[in-house]
Formats: structure tokens, sequence, C-alpha cells
């Protein structure tokens, strides 16, 4: 067999291992690349400060754990120029598994914001089932689209941060973190069409589907993925998991382009030593 | 009746929707707001079809002793332990969201779906091959995003990342807006013939 | 103590999953279907949570709203399709899902995913003194009229549309690849955050 159909037959194990080797090495011993902000990321950055202190968020984790690094490290990032800014955030969900998500994220902001207070300052409404029906209801109705209730059941006319907040008008901003549907493009065609603003976090998958809706203006703002993460958490000085993966995915994308290159050769050359015989 | 009743239903809800949304009429505004009520309760009470038919289905795998059926009895056994103490003590228990969902559910969905950068590893080195111009287009396009996106690509050219911000800025834009304004009318079309009764694909089996 | 525990039930279970890698085995299958089973589960507490118990307690028993026994009831007819005698009543609560999701689309999507898109296409194709964003600008409208006349399927092939269909199928192929790269970096980040849980939460070798 010839070197490079050889090549071709190597067992994939050993590439999984060639990978897992490569992230573990970057983890451990960082590169320390430097992370330059994309204007996207500064167009968010600058929206959300541009916003009055004080100003009312409705902030959405519409993720799985799967999306947790890419999506819920712009939370965390997001989360702390939010309350840096003493914003009221509203926690609320249309992904199941959103749920955990909301309790996961304010807990975390709760240790670095200690004075927070639970329905004053923020508020876990938790999931609600619906997709785009919610956030049409929401539109025109917010209590009654929520059930009325936080995540403990609890009415939301007993807390401060809800009590004035009859629809999506009321509010300042929605930020939506969503690995998918529903997401973004719900909330663009419901709560975005009459007239309040969004700011949108996707994973990496979906970047380029949302670029339009960016362009055209239809989100303020738009965090893509990890690299949109670590370029957040510079801006707001909070170096979290995203800054500390960016050197592992720098050398893993090299890795991968390096397989592709040797893949197209290996198959290249097979093609003409095939052809010559 | 069995199908006529399903049509009405469906061109009554379709079209409060319309009336609603493009002429001023109180009444209609009203009812689609029900409407949206109604929705979300319906689907919330819903919620246990999954449930059942993964029941339904790993029961039968248990009763004829299938392959592997001893693993549909742990699927079994922990859906229903999270059901029952997730009902009884709700979602805010504590060893319900910081054990079952932090430690057991969150691990376990994220390294499931982690599993595809290995395939995609050994996609890359086994499967992406230069066959056409078109398929060159593509992967040279996928090159210079992969490396300019990272941090790395600053390093090997500064024109890398300027390259990736103006692929994702004009052709990718332009791709992705045509395909959208496609599949828009194809959405628009096919929401009127399922209001109009001509689409009835959800009328065929029970 | 029991925070203890719990990273370490993490950890096996992630080690089971990836344990499929090497090659499939039982360990695996155990947390596969360990995965499905709690995941189900997990999705019917947190929507009975949501909605079921709320619209229970408060709208029917506390504030006697009986009129939602008909959304209820259209709910639960779904249920009905276990049952062959009276299984045609689940398509009633398909029908009207399906209705109000119609209604939907043909009111919400048309404005901002039809005519904000085509209007935000309408760019200047000549700038004075800006060379480089006319380009852009001519790049992005022909881009898209080409990607449009691509899917044009009942016009014959011939000329200015053949033409404009092939280079709309290169603009396409630019945008997945864009899609393509951006994918790869997607899931690249999914194996980084397990194994910062792993080399970090569990192993303490990095600060997570």
């Amino acid at each position: 067999m010839s070197f490079f159909a050889s090549l071709q037959k190597i067992d994939r194990r050993i590439l999984y291992l060639i990978l897992a080797a490569v992230v573990a090495f970057a983890l451990i011993r960082p590169l320390g690349l430097p992370i330059k902000i994309n204007k996207e990321t500064q167009q968010t950055y600058d929206f959300i400060n541009a916003l009055p202190d004080g100003s009312t968020v409705v902030l959405l984790l519409d993720y799985d754990p799967s999306a947790m690094p890419e999506l819920h490290t712009n939370a965390l990032a997001i989360g702390k120029h939010l309350f840096s800014k003493h914003m009221k955030v509203i926690g609320v969900t249309m992904w199941q598994t959103g749920t955990g998500m909301l309790n996961l994220f304010f807990d975390t902001m709760k240790k670095e914001f200690p004075d927070l207070q639970y329905g004053v300052d923020y508020i876990n409404l938790g999931y609600k089932p619906g997709g785009q029906v919610w956030a049409e209801k929401a539109t025109v109705d917010f209590a009654a689209a929520c059930a009325g209730v936080d995540v403990t059941g609890q009415p939301m006319s007993s807390f401060p941060i809800t009590q004035n907040i009859q629809t999506s008008k009321d509010t300042a901003l929605w930020i939506d973190l969503a690995a998918g549907n529903p997401g973004i493009e719900e909330l663009v065609k419901t709560v975005g069409a009459k007239g309040t603003p969004i700011i949108g976090g996707v994973t990496a998958v979906s970047i380029t589907t949302q670029l339009p809706l960016l362009q055209a203006g239809q989100l303020k703002g738009l965090q893509m993925g990890m690299r949109g993460a670590a370029e957040y958490e510079k801006l707001v000085d909070r170096p979290g998991n995203a800054t500390s993966g960016m050197d592992a995915q720098s050398l893993t994308h090299v890795l991968l382009v390096l397989f592709i290159l040797l893949g197209n050769i290996g198959y290249l050359a097979s093609k003409q030593s095939g052809a010559k015989r | 009746m069995r199908k006529e009743i399903p049509l009405l239903i469906t061109l009554l809800s379709g079209l409060i929707y319309v009336i609603a949304n493009f002429f001023n009429v109180p009444i209609a505004t009203s009812a689609k707001n029900t409407l949206d009520s109604w929705f979300l309760i319906s689907t919330a009470f819903a919620v246990l079809l999954g449930v059942i038919n993964l029941t339904l289905l790993h029961l039968r795998n248990i009763s004829t002793r299938r392959v592997g059926w001893g693993y549909s009895v742990v699927l079994l056994l922990s859906m229903y332990f999270v059901m029952i103490y997730g009902v009884f003590k709700t979602a805010s228990d504590p060893f319900f969201n910081d054990f079952l969902f932090n430690r057991m559910i969150n691990p376990l969905s994220a390294t499931m779906f982690s599993l595809l950068c290995f395939y995609i590893a050994s996609a890359a080195y086994r499967a992406f091959r230069i066959r056409s111009f078109e398929a060159t287009l593509l992967l040279v396009t996928a090159v210079i995003i992969m490396l300019g996106r990272a941090p790395i690509g600053d390093l090997i050219s500064p024109w890398l990342p300027k390259a990736t911000s103006w692929l994702l800025d004009i052709p990718n834009v332009a791709g992705m807006r045509g395909i959208t304004i496609g599949a828009t009318l194809g959405g628009v079309a096919t929401s009127l013939r399922i209001i109009a009764g001509i689409e009835r694909a959800y009328l065929s089996g029970e | 103590m029991l925070d203890t525990i719990g990273i370490w039930v993490a950890a096996g279970l992630t080690l089971a999953l990836y344990s499929f890698l090497w090659k499939e085995n039982p360990v695996y299958r155990v947390a596969e279907h360990l995965y499905v089973g709690m995941a189900a589960g997990y999705g019917v507490v947190t929507t009975i949570d949501a909605y079921v118990r709320p619209t229970l307690k408060n709208d029917l028993m506390r504030d006697h709203k009986f009129i939602v026994l008909i959304p209820i009831i259209l709910g639960l007819l779904i249920y009905t399709r276990y049952i062959r005698s009276i299984a045609y009543l689940a398509r009633w609560a398909m029908a009207f899902w399906l209705g109000v999701g119609a209604g939907m689309v043909l009111t919400r999507d048309f404005r901002p995913y039809f005519i904000v898109q085509i209007t935000s296409t309408f760019k200047p194709l000549w700038v004075p003194g800006k060379i480089g964003v006319s380009i852009n600008n001519i790049l992005l409208v022909v881009g898209v009229i080409t990607t449009l006349m691509y899917f044009f399927f009942t016009v014959k092939r011939v000329g200015v549309i053949d033409y404009g269909a092939r280079f709309g199928r290169w603009v396409m192929m630019v945008a997945f690849g864009a899609a393509f790269g951006n994918t790869v970096m997607a899931r690249v980040s999914l194996f980084l955050g397990r194994m910062q849980f792993l080399l970090g939460d569990w192993l303490h070798l990095i600060k997570s």
C-alpha cells in the first residue's frame, strides 16, 4: 500500500486522541493569544451601555447544556454588564432546559453581586411553553403569557420588578441567547415587530442565518458563539471560560485545517497514482 | 364529519389571526388574544405525549425481551423517577436542580453533543474532498472562516480576519438572504394551503 | 460533600459517554438511555410547573375561570390517539395548533423575513468616494438576486437566467462554506466545555 493510501486509512481513534491531546495541552498551557473585539460584539456592548441605568431588561436563556460553552459564557459576561448598570433583569426561557440555565445564571450572579434582591433587581420566571405564541402573547399581556407566576409558582404581581410590566413595550430591551428554535426569529417577528429592541446571541452554527437580521437592523447586536463571549468578557473585564478556551479553539482549528489538507493531499495523490496505472 | 370538523377548526383559528392582523375589528383581536392563551394552555396539557410514546415503545422492548431490553428498564426507571420526584417537589427543589439537573442531565446532554466534535475531526480527514469547483469554493471559504474567527487568525495574517468579516458580511448575507426570502414565500404559501384546507397531511393517520 | 459526589457523578457520566469513541459498550448504552429518560422526565416537570400547575391551581380552583376547561380538554384530546375508537378526536387538537401556527406564519413572517429583507437589500450601487463600499453593495445586490434566480425552476435555464443561477449557486456555496466553518467552531466549543469541566472542576488541573 502506498504512503498516501495508508495515510487515508488511519484509524479514526488516533485522530480522536490527537484532537483530545491538542485541546488538553492548550487548556493546561494557554498561549495567551490576544483577542480582538469584532464590530458585532462592540455594537452589542455599546447598545447596552447606552441604556439608562436601572432599565428593565428581559433576558432569555433559550439553550440546553450542550450550548453552555458558547451561550452561558455570553450570558455571564452580559449579566455582569447588566447588573453593573443596576438593570432590572427578568429571566425567562422558551426552552425546557432553560430553567436550569436560568437557575445557574442567577446563582452565579448572586455570588458576584451579593446585594441583588429577588423580585426587586431580578426575577426568574422559568420556562414558558408556546414559543412564538408565547412571545406574541407577551406583546399584549406579559403576565398572562407567563401564567402569572415565577419559577417557584409565586404570583408575578407580588414582585416590584414585574408589577408595572403590562406588555413587552414596558421593557427597554430583550436579550435572547438562543441555540435554535424557538429563539431569536420568534422574538423578531413578535416583540421586535412591536418596536422593542432585541439583541441576539447564537451558537456559531447559527451565525450565518442571523447576520442578515443584524444587517437589516432587526437586531441591535449579535453575540457570535464562544468568540463573541470571549470578546464581551474582555469588554466587561470578566475573564471566564470563553477567554480561557480561545487558545484551545485556535489550535483545534489549525489541527482540523491540517486534517483537511492532509486528507485532500492523500486523496489527490491516490487519484493521480490511480490514473497513472 | 371526522375530517370536516378539524378542517373547520383550522380554518376558523387561522382566519381569526388574519382578520385580527389585517383589519381593525376589536372582536377579532379579542378572539385572537384568547386563542393565544388557549394555545399555550392546550400545548402544556399535551406534555405527556412524549413520555407515553417512550413508555409504550420501551415496555414493548421489555415484554418481548428484545436485545438490549435492560437499557429500556434504565430509561423508564430514570424517566419516571425524575418525573414523579419533580412533580411532587417542583423544579425548584435543591436536589432536583443541583444534583439531578446540574450533575446528571447537564453533563449527559453536553457530552452527547460534544461527540460531534470528534465526528467532525474524522470527517475533516476522511470525507471533505475537493471534488469539484463548487466543493473547493465551499471548503476554501470554510477554512478561511475557521482560521479567521479564531484568535490565531490574526497571527497567521492580518488579512484573515478581514477576509472572514467580508465573507460573512457580503456573500454569506447575500446567499442567506436569498434563501430566507424564498423560504418565507414557501412558508406563507403552505400556511395559506393549511388554512384553506388544501394541505391535509395532518388528517391522515390517528 | 454532596457537591464533590455530584462532580464525580458528572465526570463518570461524561467519561461513560466518551467511551463510545473507542468502541460501543454497555456503559455507554446505560448512560445514553439514562440521558434520554432523564431529559424526557425533566421536560415534563418544567412544563407542569410552568403552565399546568398554575392553570389548575390559580385559574380553575382559585379564580373559577371555567373557560380554561376548553383549552385543557383540547390539549387532553391529543391522548385519544391511543384509544382506537376515539382516535379521530386527536385531530381536533392538531387542527387547532396547526391553524394557530399557520395564522402566525401568515401574519408575522411576511414583514420581517420578506419585506424588510428586500428593503435592506436596496443599497446604493455607487457611493461617491468609497469604491470598496460600492463594490460590496453591488456584490450584495447581485448575490441576492442571483440566489433567488437559482430557485426559478419554472423558467427555462438559458441565457441570463442560466448565468445568474450559476452565479447564485456559487454565492450559496460561499454561504454554506461560511456556515460549515462556523459549525466546526461550534462543535469544537462543545468539546472545549467538557474538557474545561474535566480538567478544571474534576481534576483541578486548570482554573474554571
